[in-house]
């Protein structure tokens, strides 16, 4: 037997029938749609071809159906039982819509909610969905992973990520000696971020650029769009340096130019050949990258295995799994370590690209995703209350029209018309919300979230929170309308006009509803008032030193200068030049102090290198973060001296060895007491040098949220290295001296390029606080809303029983009850509400609080001030918005309102 | 009475329906539309328009059995008529009298 083919979908096809008119108008036009479907179901399948018809049907019933319902001119009578059923729902909803507009207030506050409640829903979960759901942009971006220098003294084995104290960049021999040992890898490479000013006829720009090995382009495996990404040969030491564009940098800098294929760019002073331009869409890192750049020779041939500015990319060989190619890392650190003694505690780290990239974010977008679902169910308590409301008022009316004989059908589905067509309106303003307020609400963000640039509004999304606000709608119509078509005709009619206010069960469901609102509310804003706190603590944070009138330069020394074993010996050429640099620098207008160190807080990762130290209860070994600083390095950090004496230029290379140690080191080496002429032996390079500890000097910590380091300070003279980091304190206006500093550093050694940055800003910008920033935007935003979500569910209950009671109370005013009083019943009749609420919320809270802990600093869960404070707004708001309506009640006129009965 | 003004969709209605000669249905029509203007129209949109245009009488339309294709339906074969195709001439005319002597300074601005 032939199968049968495929037919439409019968609810549009029903829908159909019943929009169009009748006769050969009308069968043709479903003949048209028939056949649409036919052909797309033979060009594109089953699912284009239903969702054709979906569309047609959709848009033919609307062009034909609502004008129809709406012009009253229509030859059928619609409130007849059994007319036309199309027209009888398309005469409900008009009918709703009257009823709706006749009460703009309540109508208005219905919609709004709903709408805030789905939009904010759709940005958060589109938010959530991008940046934890998906994928990664990349072809079977799950074996990428990232490969970091650990410590494995510190970390031990665990590869959990919040494990690790430190994720070290590596040099490029390093780099290097791990993907040529390693047989684990398909394809891999390095990168690092730097800022490059490009020079052409336009002027200058200055660009953040990503120095990239061609392996990084083959772990990604992105084609370029046009030409080629970097190859082996690009790696090659003395290859011609060549660039790969954004497409972003090519439309706006280049104009889409299809010839930049073989330009030459002058970056920095150096010529690179532009070889290709990324697809749109590419960004890595981030999006912030406008160009890729290969390795310049001396970063290719530097010998330094210390210290380090690479990250590695690597995509795993096929069938190996993380676990496989962790203790495969593990054997290439070992064997390193037997190569380079001064090694053997590193380790590898090996980590998913996703979940670095992500860290812990994730588990505070999904705080933010409980707390948005909490909203939007706030939301539909708001509506639910709204309609029990209204099916009250209606009782009577119902009772009326069952008694002439309507249908329990009809009267469903009149009910349901009306709350239908509010989730409608909600869902048209949260989609409006959704897409509009999507960009203005991304701008919030902190800009380093990853994966920022990829979210977009997410449509199905949007589709599906319109279709639970409809289903809401449906749902809280359908209880009250149920109701009404079930009750007892004579008991409605029976209680007159006199109790409109319901009976007493149906005010209690309408208070419970509100009280659930409160709870939630305040379960938000607490959680937002912990964040608040947490970000104030943090703030309060003292990091050890003073970031404020203080410039960052970040910049490198002329290779030439370096000694070319990067040893011990040949550091004369290179301290001339630090010299002289420091001297230049303290001569410019407005600088006071100048100091530089090889590694300082808040600059990126440190190197620990193994130590041994005498301690006053006997030697310890272990690793030690040790900074080389001249000798004014402390005093323009500001970093305070405790004991003893600080660094000075006398400490030079053939006096004795010294080093300053901070409190915390000094509370390890001598607790209790002091640890002057104690002694540090940094074992690196083959140095085994004693310094004796000369003084203490304040703590500094490395990121605000965690414990100050121990440390110690050695002068730079006596174990002379590269410095690479220059604190300049400056009178008051730091940002006026940036372009003089920049301009020196330029002129010291042209090939840099040097980074300069306000030393307050790049604290503001830290981690923590940024995250801290990102948790409290996002759940203040969340609470706010919910709150006033929850204080117009009060107002508006309270707002109802006011209105429905007012004969009540006129009786109550007539016969002398005192207006007072009046005004205390409503009045404690919301504060009641409230206060049940927060006791609900306080509870929930203690159930729900330990999710945050994780997520605070110096706060916790539990704070009581906190938990006060969210409660007194909330009580202090519910109290404003029984006022409003309380005050009403009890200003109502007697014989006012008993005329209008 | 010449109608004086029709609207782009109108035009571009008529325009598909000369186009299609004798088989000028519906489903024809949005095809032709979407090929050669590239424009996707919606099915109530489309159904409106061709009513209007028959109403101002620059359109009609003859009935043919439906196939097993249309599940039975009858399909409608619409076609210009005199008025329809005076109406297109009369704006094409205007369109080309607003055109005159703007070739150089548009082309500069298109190119």
């Amino acid at each position: 037997m032939k199968p049968q083919p495929p037919s439409p979908p019968r609810i549009p096809e029903w829908l159909l029938g019943r929009a169009l008119p009748g006769g050969t108008l009308g069968k043709s036009i479903l003949g048209d749609a028939r056949e649409e479907f036919t052909r797309e179901l033979g060009r594109k399948g089953l699912f284009p071809a239903r969702r054709r018809y979906w569309k047609t049907a959709f848009s033919v019933a609307f062009r034909y159906a609502v004008p129809r319902t709406l012009s009253s001119s229509s030859g059928k009578n619609p409130r007849r039982p059994g007319g036309d059923h199309m027209n009888a729902f398309c005469f409900d909803l008009r009918n709703a819509a009257r009823r709706l507009l006749r009460r703009p207030g309540l109508t208005l506050l219905a919609v709004v909610s709903l709408g805030l409640g789905i939009g904010a829903n759709t940005a958060i979960f589109s938010l959530v969905d991008t940046i934890l759901l998906k994928p990664l942009p990349y072809p079977e971006s799950q074996e990428l992973v990232e490969a970091f220098r650990i410590d494995e003294r510190v970390t031990g084995l665990d590869p959990s990520i919040s494990r690790v104290s430190g994720l070290w960049a590596v040099p490029y021999e390093v780099h290097m000696d791990w993907l040529e040992m390693s047989p684990v890898f398909a394809a891999g490479g390095g990168y690092a971020g730097t800022r490059v000013t490009l020079r052409d006829q336009d002027g200058p720009a200055s660009l953040l650029v990503a120095l990239f090995t061609s392996g990084v382009f083959s772990a990604l495996e992105v084609p370029a769009m046009l030409g080629r990404t970097f190859l082996p040969e690009d790696d090659a030491v003395g290859a011609s340096p060549v660039a790969v564009l954004s497409h972003g940098l090519w439309e706006t800098r280049f104009g889409e130019d299809p010839e930049i294929l073989g330009r030459h760019l002058e970056l920095d002073g150096s010529s690179f050949t532009v070889v290709g331009v990324m697809p749109q869409g590419f960004a890595f890192p981030s999006s912030e990258y406008r160009m890729w750049i290969s390795f310049p020779d001396q970063l290719k041939t530097s010998p330094v295995r210390n210290g380090g500015y690479l990250k590695v990319l690597a995509r795993l060989a096929p069938g190996i799994s993380l676990e496989q190619a962790r203790r495969e890392m593990a054997q290439v650190a070992t064997r390193i370590g037997e190569a380079h003694p001064e090694e053997a505690e590193h380790g590898v780290g090996l980590f998913p690209q996703k979940d670095l990239l992500l860290d812990n974010t994730g588990s505070s977008l999904l705080l933010c995703f409980g707390a948005v679902a909490l909203v939007l169910l706030i939301a539909c308590i708001n509506i639910a209350g709204l309609f029990l409301v209204r099916a009250t008022e209606r009782r009577r009316e119902i009772g009326v029209r069952r008694a002439l004989g309507a249908g329990g059908r009809r009267l469903i589905t009149q009910h349901m018309s009306e709350s239908l067509l509010i989730s409608l309106l909600g869902g048209a303003a949260g989609w409006a919300l959704a897409v509009f307020g999507m960009q203005p609400f991304l701008s919030l963000m902190p800009s380093d979230l990853p994966r920022l640039w990829e979210v977009r509004v997410d449509h199905n999304l949007l589709y599906i929170a319109v279709g639970f606000s409809v289903l809401t709608g449906i749902l809280t119509g359908l209880l009250p309308a149920l109701k009404a078509a079930g009750t007892p005709i004579t008991s409605v009619l029976q209680e007159g006009g006199r109790s409109l206010a319901g009976g007493r069960s149906r005010n209690r469901v309408q208070a419970g509803l509100v009280v659930s609102q409160i709870a939630l509310a305040f379960v938000l804003l607490t959680g937002a008032g912990l964040f608040i706190r947490s970000m104030m603590s943090l703030m309060a944070v003292e990091p050890g030193f003073e970031t404020g009138q203080t410039i960052l330069a970040a910049v490198g020394t002329p290779q030439a200068l370096l000694p070319s074993g990067g040893e011990d010996s040949g550091w004369e050429d290179a301290l001339v030049y630090y010299r002289d640099l420091e001297n230049r620098l303290r001569a410019l207008p407005g600088v006071q102090d100048v100091g530089a160190a090889n590694q300082m807080p808040f600059s990126g990762g440190w190197s620990a290198p193994p130590a041994t130290m005498e301690t006053s209860q006997g030697p310890w070994e272990g690793v030690l973060h040790v900074a080389m600083v001249t000798p004014s390095y402390l005093s323009s950090m500001e970093i305070p001296l405790l004991e003893g004496r600080s660094l000075s230029p006398d400490d030079a290379a053939g006096s004795e060895p010294v080093a300053v140690v901070s409190q915390a080191l000094a509370e390890r080496m001598a607790p209790g007491t002091s640890p002057i002429g104690l002694r540090i032996r940094v074992d690196t390079r083959g140095d085994s040098i004693w310094r004796t500890v000369v003084g203490v000097a304040g703590d500094v910590r490395y990121r605000l949220s965690q414990d100050p380091m121990a440390m110690a300070y050695v002068p730079m003279a006596q174990r002379p290295t590269e410095l690479g980091l220059w604190v300049i304190r400056t009178a008051p206006d730091p940002a006026g001296t940036v372009p003089e500093v920049q301009a020196l550093l330029r002129e010291m050694n042209p090939e840099g390029s040097p980074y300069v940055r306000l030393l307050d800003d790049l604290v503001g910008e830290s981690y923590a606080v940024v995250s801290a920033r990102f948790s409290v935007i996002l759940l203040g935003s969340l609470a706010a809303l919910a709150g006033l979500l929850a204080i117009m569910g009060v107002y508006g209950v309270l707002a109802y029983l006011v209105q429905l009671r007012s004969r009540e109370i006129g009786i109550q005013l007539a016969i002398g009850a005192d207006r007072r009083r009046v005004l205390r019943t409503f009045l404690s009749r919301g504060m009641g509400m409230a206060g049940i609420g927060l006791g609900i919320g306080g509870t929930l809270f203690l159930g729900l609080g330990r999710v945050t802990e994780s997520q605070l600093f110096g706060v916790r869960p539990w704070d009581p001030l906190t938990l006060a404070s969210a409660g007194i707004l909330l009580l202090g708001a519910s109290l404003a918005a029984s006022y409003l309506p309380a005050r009403r009640a009890a200003s109502l006129d007697p014989v006012e309102v008993l005329r209008r009965e | 009475m010449t109608v004086r003004f029709l609207g782009e969709f109108e035009q571009m209605v008529l325009l598909a329906v000369l186009q299609l000669k004798a088989e000028a249905s519906a489903v024809g029509i949005l095809e032709e539309l979407d090929e050669r203007a590239g424009r996707a129209v919606s099915r109530g949109a489309l159904y409106k328009t061709l009513e209007r245009l028959e109403q101002k009488g620059l359109l009609e339309w003859t009935t043919e059995d439906g196939s097993p294709q249309r599940g039975g339906h009858p399909r409608r074969l619409f076609a210009v008529t005199s008025r329809g195709i005076a109406a297109l001439q009369e704006s094409r005319q205007a369109l080309n009298r607003l055109w005159e002597g703007l070739d150089s300074v548009l082309e500069g601005e298109g190119a």
